[in-house]
């Protein structure tokens, strides 16, 4: 069975919407957007946001929540996404490898109808709204796998309904540009152009402790069961680097890259606060600590 | 003539009152029903309480219900951002246990990332708000149609330990007590009636 990561990374768009405004910081670009509900949060109260991820799922969900000002999913087009189409042949054995402790035949059947079913929706904003319900859907199974009394049983077609209706509940426009992109940490940051720079770097050694729901749904996005992240993580700034220091030499050399940007936030734990403190001010910043707790630490520095 | 005359004669007594008052008036600015904030905090205590979480945590549970819908008085024009200015109404407010402001911001974020202000998930949620949205839903609803909610939430957006709680203190078969704020965990040297006025006038200007 996959044991789920107690701890998940926070990232609050709250939060860093209270320091944008006290930086009158107006766009911010986010290279490790992660799913991107916080850049949603920052986009319906004004902000211009530019998303970026090394993974294409997150990719996906941002051009359904952060790319896209109008589009929706219809109740006939969601239950077209839910459920097999009469008289249709789906590869249906695609997932099947997955059966076992944590998926039953049954799940492994549905995540291949439905990774059929949201690739002929008529845009990739409803793709992107389609693929959020569907995360929220595998989330609760793989839960429901550790905790099988706590939870009840439902329908997959069901659950599936009501998680991809609420995610068009989160559409919303600010009249401005908002971006998202598939690539690495550094083309973001030189692609985009902002008041102000997020970094949210994963955690040293990040590739080997990533949840499983993570790296499963991108499996699941590639239509590939037996993808993995290293190769991918590999080819990355923050790969797979051993070391405390070759770790430190990465983010130094994101800072250096983002110098265009007027602010950078970066969130970093209590522990490792100091070190990026240092590095921050060592690129000329004026720095500024926001700890609401010890796993959410923003380090706010001005050029 | 004294503003609350119920209060004792300690000023935390006094400055819980006031506090409970503005938990009453964002219940009424909220659209809830008179005693809301007070049943679902004496719930969430409750629970926390069973889960023999530490006093200071507790105590923040039980204000942080109490304050749950105070960012309405300040703020009611979009309801997803009322725990966003309640929390910063609540961190002016030095006399309130460590961990109360967080509460109120993040007691209506649901397990499965559907919640707000910032759709959390999961164990970035704090144990306390997932004790105060689980209290929450039982005060929304009445007997079976509570347990009804509660079970079909599980894992959705209720977290499974926090309904765990709650079904161990029905087996007790204890009653729902409204609370009583918890005064004497309030910071004696910070129960400042007049900044706590001048904080609420500053947010709503």
């Amino acid at each position: 069975m996959q044991q789920l990561v107690r701890r998940a990374r926070c990232v609050r768009g709250s939060r860093i919407l209270e320091i944008l405004q006290r930086y009158d910081a107006r766009s911010l670009a986010d290279p490790f957007m992660g799913l991107p509900t916080h850049l949603n949060y920052l986009k319906r109260h004004g902000i211009a946001v530019h998303g970026g991820d090394l993974l294409s799922w997150p990719v996906c969900v941002g051009k359904g929540l952060i790319a896209n000002d109008l589009t929706l999913l219809r109740d006939d087009e969601t239950a077209a996404i839910v459920e097999a189409h009469p008289g249709r042949i789906y590869s249906g054995e695609r997932f099947m490898s997955w059966e076992g402790a944590s998926l039953s035949e049954e799940h492994c059947t549905y995540l291949g109808v439905w990774r059929e079913n949201v690739r002929e929706l008529r845009s990739e904003a409803q793709t992107g709204l389609a693929v959020l319900g569907l995360w929220r859907v595998f989330c609760y199974w793989l839960q429901k796998a550790e905790e099988p009394d706590a939870m009840e049983d439902i329908a997959p077609a069901e659950l599936a309904w009501h998680y991809v209706r609420q995610a068009s509940q989160w559409v919303a426009t600010n009249g401005r540009r908002n971006t998202v992109r598939c690539a690495d940490a550094a083309a973001t940051i030189e692609a985009c152009n902002a008041d102000a720079l997020l970094l949210a770097p994963p955690a040293r050694g990040g590739h080997r402790s990533i949840d499983p729901r993570i790296w499963m749904w991108e499996a699941w996005w590639r239509g590939n069961p037996a993808f993995t992240l290293e190769q991918l993580y590999a080819e990355s700034t923050f790969g797979t680097h051993p070391s405390e220091n070759e770790y430190t030499s990465a983010l130094k050399r994101l800072i250096e890259k983002a110098v265009k940007y007027p602010l950078i936030l970066l969130l970093t734990t209590s522990p490792h606060a100091p070190e990026v403190e240092s590095l921050l001010r060592n690129s000329g910043r004026t720095v500024e600590t926001v700890v609401p707790s010890p796993e959410e630490v923003y380090i706010a520095a001005k050029r | 003539m004294a503003l609350f005359p119920q209060a004792g004669a300690d000023p935390r007594q006094r400055f819980a009152q006031m506090l409970a008052f503005y938990g009453a008036l964002g219940d009424a600015a909220s659209g809830y029903p008179h005693g809301f904030g007070r049943r679902k905090a004496g719930i969430a205590v409750a629970l926390a309480t069973l889960a023999e979480v530490d006093e200071t945590t507790r105590d923040a549970v039980g204000f942080a219900g109490l304050l749950h819908a105070v960012g309405a008085i300040v703020h009611h024009e979009e309801p997803l951002d009322a725990p966003v200015y309640g929390a910063r109404l609540c961190e002016r407010i030095a006399a309130l246990p460590p961990g109360t402001a967080e509460l109120v911001r993040t007691q209506s974020e649901a397990w499965d990332g559907t919640g707000f202000p910032d759709q959390l998930r999961w164990h970035a949620i704090p144990f306390g708000a997932q004790l105060l949205l689980l209290a929450h839903t039982v005060s929304t609803w009445n007997g079976d149609e509570a347990l009804e909610r509660v079970n079909a939430e599980s894992g959705r957006s209720l977290s499974p330990a926090a309904v765990a709680l709650y079904a161990q203190w029905l087996r007790r078969g204890d009653d729902i007590t409204p609370l009583e704020p918890p005064w004497s965990a309030l910071d004696p040297t910070a129960c400042d009636a007049v900044a706590l006025l001048a904080a609420i006038t500053e947010q709503i200007g």
